[in-house]
C-alpha cells in the first residue's frame, strides 16, 4: 500500500470527528437524538475508561479499542479521533496560511509529561476527578464547544431569527441562552488561548507535555508493532519531515522517531521525496532497550512516590467536605447539598466519574444543568448541577442521562425518572408572599409536576403552599417559579444519595358537569 | 284603481319597505325569535370539539363576523405544559385546528399560534399536539420563549398592574382569538379566558408577587382584548391544576363555551365546573373594573346540544 495515502485517510477521520463532535455540542436545534450523540463519542478515551467503572456497557470498549490500535500503530487516536488534537491541528493550519510554521526537533519534556500523568492518576486514586477534568482533551474540547462555540452559534441563530421574525417568518426559532458562572467561560477561554499559543509555535506541545491521555498512549506507543522509521540508505537528511512534524519528534541527527510523542498525523510520510520515512514492522532489540535506560524517568518516579503520597495525604487530611458549602454572608436559604443530575445515583458517584465535558449541559433543553462553581466543592468545579436559579428540570426529559459518555449519569427511563428524587422541597412560610402580603400566589404549586407542593386553605380565604417531601422529585420547578426576591420562599435541597419518590395516587372525581344533564345556567 | 296602477303601487311600496328594512335594523318587528348574531354567549355540549365548534360558531354568526378577508389572526391556546392532550392541561389540539380552518375559510391572510409556556416551550408545543394540529391547518406556529418577542405596554386602567410586556403578535394582529381550557388552578382557583392571557405577557412573576387576582383583572382591562373567547371544556382537569398529576384528575364535560365577553365566558365555565362566579376573586375584581358581564341571567345565551 502506498503510505502516502495515510495522510488523506487521517484528514478524513479528523474532519469527520471534529465536525460530528462539534455538532453534537452545538446542536441547538436538537436535530440529533441523545443516543446518537452518545454513540459518536464511542472512541473518546477518558469517558470510555470511566464507563468501565460506572457500569459495564458497550461504551467501555472504546478505550480498549484505542489501546489495541496504539499497540499496533502508535497514537492514532491523537490525530484521528481526539477533538482537541484536531482543533490544535486546525489552528496550526489556519495560521499556516499566514505564516508557514517550520518545526524543529526538540527533546521530550519528560518531567512534565510524567508529572501530569502521575498526578492525574494519583488524584484519581485519592477519589478526585479534578485533574482529569481539567486536563482530559475530550472534556476540554467539550467545554470549548459548549461555553464558547455554542453561545456564538446561538447568537448567529438568534440574529438571523430576529431578522426573519421582522418579516413574520418564524420557522427559525430564537434559542434562549443563560450565561453560566464566569469560570465556565474563563477556563475554556484561557485553555483555548494556551493551546493556540502552543499550536502557533510548537504544534502538539500540549499533547506531548500536559495531556495525560497523550502521555499514557505514548507509553504504550513505545511498544508499538508498526513504527515510523527512517531508512538510512535512502534518507538525504534534507530535514523536510522534521519541518512538518508538529510533535517535533523526528531527530535527523540519529535518524530516530520518538514514537512516544508521534501523534500519527502522517505529515512526514507525504513530505519525503524519497519515501525514506514510513511505517515498518518493528522487531524490538532487547539489548538496545536496556542500554537506553532513562535515568531521568527513574529519578522522576522516585520523586513521584514522595510527591504523590503528599498529595494523597493532603486530600485525606484536608477532610474537605464539599457538600457543606454555605455562601458567604447570612443567607436565609440554607442548602446543604446541590442536586446532581437525575440518573447520577449520588453526588459521590457523580463527582467521581464526571469528566466535566458539558455535553449534558449542551443538550439540556431547559438549561437547568449548569457548570458548578464550588457547589460540589473545589474538586467538583465545572461538573454540572441542577441550578433552579436558571430553570427547572423537565419532568419527562431524560436527555442528560442518555448522552453522558462516562456513565457519571446512568441511563434512565422516563418512568424511572418520574420517581427519582434528586432533592427535597423545603418551604419557609415566613418568607412566602401569601404570608407576608396576605395575597394569593401559588406559582410553586402550579409548576409542581407531582403536587408535592399543594395549595391548602389558610386564613382570610387565602391558600398557602403545603409540602409533601415523599412526592417530591427535586426538579426545582417550585423554586424557579417562586417570585420572592432576593431569597426564595421555597427551595430544593439536594439528596447526597438519590432516593425514590412516591408516585402521585390516582383518585376518582365525580364533581362537575355531566353532558347528559342540562346546563347549570 | 286599474290593475296596472295597483301593480305599480305595490312594487313601489314593496321597494320602499325593502329599502327601509335593509337600511334600518327592523328585524325584531317581523321575527319573534332573536336572530343568531345577537347571542352574547353560546354553550354547547355532547359532541366532538370540532363538531361543537362548527355548530356554536354558526349560531354566534359564523367566523366571517369576526374575521374579515385579508386580516391577520392570532390564536392563543393554553400550551403551558409538557403533557399529552389526555391530561387536559392544554387546549384540545383538534379544537385549535378547527378554529384555524374557520379563520382561513373566512378569508384570513395569516393565522398565528403561540403561547408563553411554563414548561420547556418546544416540548409543550410538541406534546400538547397543538404544533402539529396548527401546522396541518396552515397556521404559523410562533415561539414565545424569549423576551425579545415582547414589548412594553401601559395598562391605563390597572390597579396593581400598570405595565406589561406583551407578545408582538397580540399587538400586531387584526383579530385575537383566545382559546383557553377550563381547568382547576391551585393558585387562581380556575383558569379560563382572563387567566389564559397570562400567556401573552412576559413578566409573570410580577403578577404572583403583586396580588395575582388583581393583576389578572387588571390585564383584562387592557385595550387589546380578545375578539372571541372559545373555552374548551371537552376534557376538564378537576384537581391538581393547572398541570395535573395523572389522568384520574380529568373528567369529560364534552362542552364548549363561546363569547366575545371574557367575563361572561368565564362565568359560564365556572358554573359548569360546579362553582359560582363570585367564588373566584378575580371575577369580582374584573367585574368591578367593568371588563364584562358576569351575571349570566342578564345575558342572551344559546344553549345547544349535539
Amino acid at each position: 500500500m502506498k503510505q502516502q495515502l495515510l495522510r488523506p485517510i487521517r484528514l478524513f477521520f479528523a474532519i469527520l470527528t471534529f465536525i460530528s463532535i462539534a455538532f453534537i455540542f452545538t446542536d441547538i436545534w436538537q436535530l440529533l437524538s441523545p443516543s446518537l450523540s452518545r454513540s459518536l463519542l464511542f472512541f473518546q478515551f477518558i469517558p470510555s475508561l470511566t464507563g468501565l467503572f460506572t457500569g459495564f456497557s458497550v461504551f467501555a470498549f472504546g478505550f480498549i479499542v484505542i489501546i489495541l490500535i496504539t499497540f499496533l500503530f502508535g497514537r492514532i487516536y491523537c490525530s484521528f479521533l481526539c477533538p482537541l488534537g484536531v482543533l490544535i491541528d486546525l489552528i496550526s493550519s489556519v495560521s499556516g496560511f499566514f505564516r508557514k510554521i517550520r518545526y524543529r526537533f526538540t527533546p521530550p519534556k519528560n518531567f512534565w509529561r510524567y508529572a501530569f500523568l502521575a498526578a492525574s492518576v494519583l488524584s484519581l486514586l485519592s477519589g478526585s476527578m479534578l485533574l482529569i477534568d481539567l486536563l482530559d482533551p475530550y472534556s476540554n474540547a467539550g467545554r470549548i464547544f459548549t461555553n464558547l462555540l455554542r453561545p456564538a452559534v446561538i447568537g448567529v441563530n438568534n440574529l438571523i431569527s430576529g431578522i426573519l421574525s421582522e418579516i413574520h417568518f418564524y420557522s427559525l426559532q430564537r434559542v434562549a441562552y443563560h450565561f453560566p458562572n464566569p469560570v465556565a467561560v474563563v477556563f475554556p477561554l484561557a485553555f483555548l488561548m494556551i493551546i493556540t499559543l502552543f499550536a502557533l509555535r510548537r504544534g502538539r506541545l500540549y499533547c506531548n507535555t500536559v495531556c495525560p491521555v497523550g502521555t499514557l498512549l505514548g507509553l504504550i506507543s513505545r511498544l508499538s508493532v508498526f513504527r515510523i522509521k527512517i531508512n538510512a540508505s535512502s534518507c538525504t537528511v534534507c530535514g523536510k519531515c522534521v519541518s512538518v512534524c508538529k510533535s517535533e519528534c523526528i531527530n535527523v541527527n540519529n535518524l530516530e522517531v520518538d514514537m512516544s510523542r508521534c501523534v500519527g498525523c502522517m505529515n512526514c510520510l507525504k513530505s519525503c521525496n524519497f519515501s525514506a520515512i514510513g511505517y515498518k514492522a518493528s522487531v524490538r532489540n532487547k539489548t538496545q532497550e536496556f542500554t537506553n535506560v532513562d535515568t531521568q524517568k527513574r529519578n522522576f518516579l522516585k520523586k513521584l512516590t514522595i510527591g504523590g503520597g503528599a498529595i494523597m495525604s493532603i486530600s485525606a487530611r484536608h477532610g474537605y467536605s464539599p457538600y457543606n458549602n454555605r455562601k458567604a454572608g447570612s443567607i436565609p436559604v440554607k442548602k446543604n447539598y446541590p442536586c446532581s443530575p437525575p440518573g447520577s445515583l449520588s453526588i459521590s458517584h457523580f463527582t467521581a466519574y464526571c469528566t466535566a465535558c458539558h455535553l449534558c449541559v449542551s443538550v439540556c433543553p431547559t438549561q437547568v444543568l449548569q457548570p458548578a462553581l464550588f457547589q460540589y466543592g473545589l474538586e467538583g468545579i465545572l461538573q454540572p448541577f441542577l441550578d433552579p436559579g436558571v430553570n427547572f428540570c423537565n419532568f419527562d426529559c431524560v436527555a442528560c442521562s442518555e448522552v453522558c459518555p462516562s456513565g457519571a449519569i446512568r441511563p434512565l427511563t422516563v418512568e424511572k425518572k418520574h420517581v427519582t428524587q434528586v432533592g427535597k422541597v423545603h418551604f419557609i412560610r415566613q418568607s412566602c408572599v401569601v404570608y407576608t402580603n396576605r395575597k394569593d400566589c401559588g406559582a410553586c404549586s402550579e409548576h409542581c409536576p407531582t403536587k408535592a407542593v399543594q395549595m391548602v386553605h389558610w386564613q382570610h380565604g387565602l391558600k398557602i403552599p403545603e409540602i409533601n417531601q415523599d412526592l417530591c422529585v427535586g426538579c426545582g420547578a417550585c423554586e424557579f417559579a417562586c417570585p420572592t426576591i432576593p431569597y426564595k420562599a421555597i427551595y430544593v435541597d439536594g439528596n447526597p444519595v438519590h432516593l425514590t419518590a412516591r408516585k402521585p395516587e390516582k383518585t376518582e372525581t365525580n364533581e362537575g358537569f355531566n353532558p347528559e344533564n342540562d346546563f347549570p345556567f | 284603481m286599474k290593475r296596472r296602477d295597483f301593480i305599480k303601487a305595490s312594487l313601489a311600496g314593496g321597494l320602499a319597505m325593502g329599502t327601509a328594512l335593509s337600511f334600518g335594523q327592523y328585524y325584531p318587528l317581523f321575527y319573534k325569535s332573536v336572530p343568531p348574531q345577537d347571542y352574547d354567549l353560546a354553550a354547547i355540549k355532547g359532541g366532538s370539539p370540532e363538531a361543537m365548534f362548527d355548530k356554536a360558531i354558526e349560531v354566534m354568526g359564523g367566523m366571517k363576523k369576526f374575521v374579515k378577508k385579508g386580516q391577520t389572526v392570532v390564536v392563543k391556546p393554553n400550551i403551558g405544559w409538557d403533557v399529552p392532550p389526555e391530561r387536559a392541561a392544554n387546549t384540545n389540539p383538534a379544537l385549535v385546528k378547527r378554529i384555524i380552518e374557520h379563520c382561513y375559510q373566512a378569508g384570513a391572510k395569516t393565522v398565528y399560534v403561540f403561547d408563553n409556556t411554563c414548561d420547556n416551550w418546544s416540548k409543550c408545543y410538541q406534546n400538547s399536539g397543538i404544533e402539529k394540529a396548527a401546522k396541518e391547518a396552515g397556521a404559523k406556529v410562533v415561539p414565545g420563549n424569549t423576551e425579545s418577542y415582547y414589548h412594553a405596554v401601559e395598562i391605563s386602567n390597572g390597579i396593581k398592574l400598570k405595565k406589561a410586556k406583551v407578545h408582538e403578535l397580540i399587538m400586531e394582529s387584526d383579530v385575537f382569538i383566545n382559546v383557553p381550557i377550563l381547568k382547576h388552578h391551585g393558585s387562581a382557583d380556575m383558569t379560563l379566558s382572563m387567566k389564559n392571557l397570562m400567556g401573552v405577557v412576559w413578566d409573570r412573576r410580577y403578577w404572583h408577587l403583586h396580588d395575582l387576582h388583581q393583576c389578572i383583572a387588571d390585564y383584562a382591562t387592557f385595550s387589546k382584548k380578545p375578539t372571541l373567547n372559545i373555552i374548551d371544556a371537552y376534557r376538564v382537569l378537576m384537581k391538581n391544576g393547572p398541570r395535573g398529576t395523572n389522568e384520574s384528575d380529568v373528567k369529560m364535560f364534552q362542552s364548549q363555551i363561546i363569547s366575545t365577553d371574557m367575563l361572561a365566558a368565564d362565568a359560564a365555565a365556572i358554573a359548569l365546573f360546579g362553582k359560582k362566579p363570585e367564588d373566584v376573586r378575580y371575577m369580582n375584581l374584573a367585574s368591578a373594573l367593568k371588563v364584562g358581564e358576569k351575571d349570566l341571567s342578564k345575558l342572551k345565551i344559546a344553549r345547544l346540544s349535539m
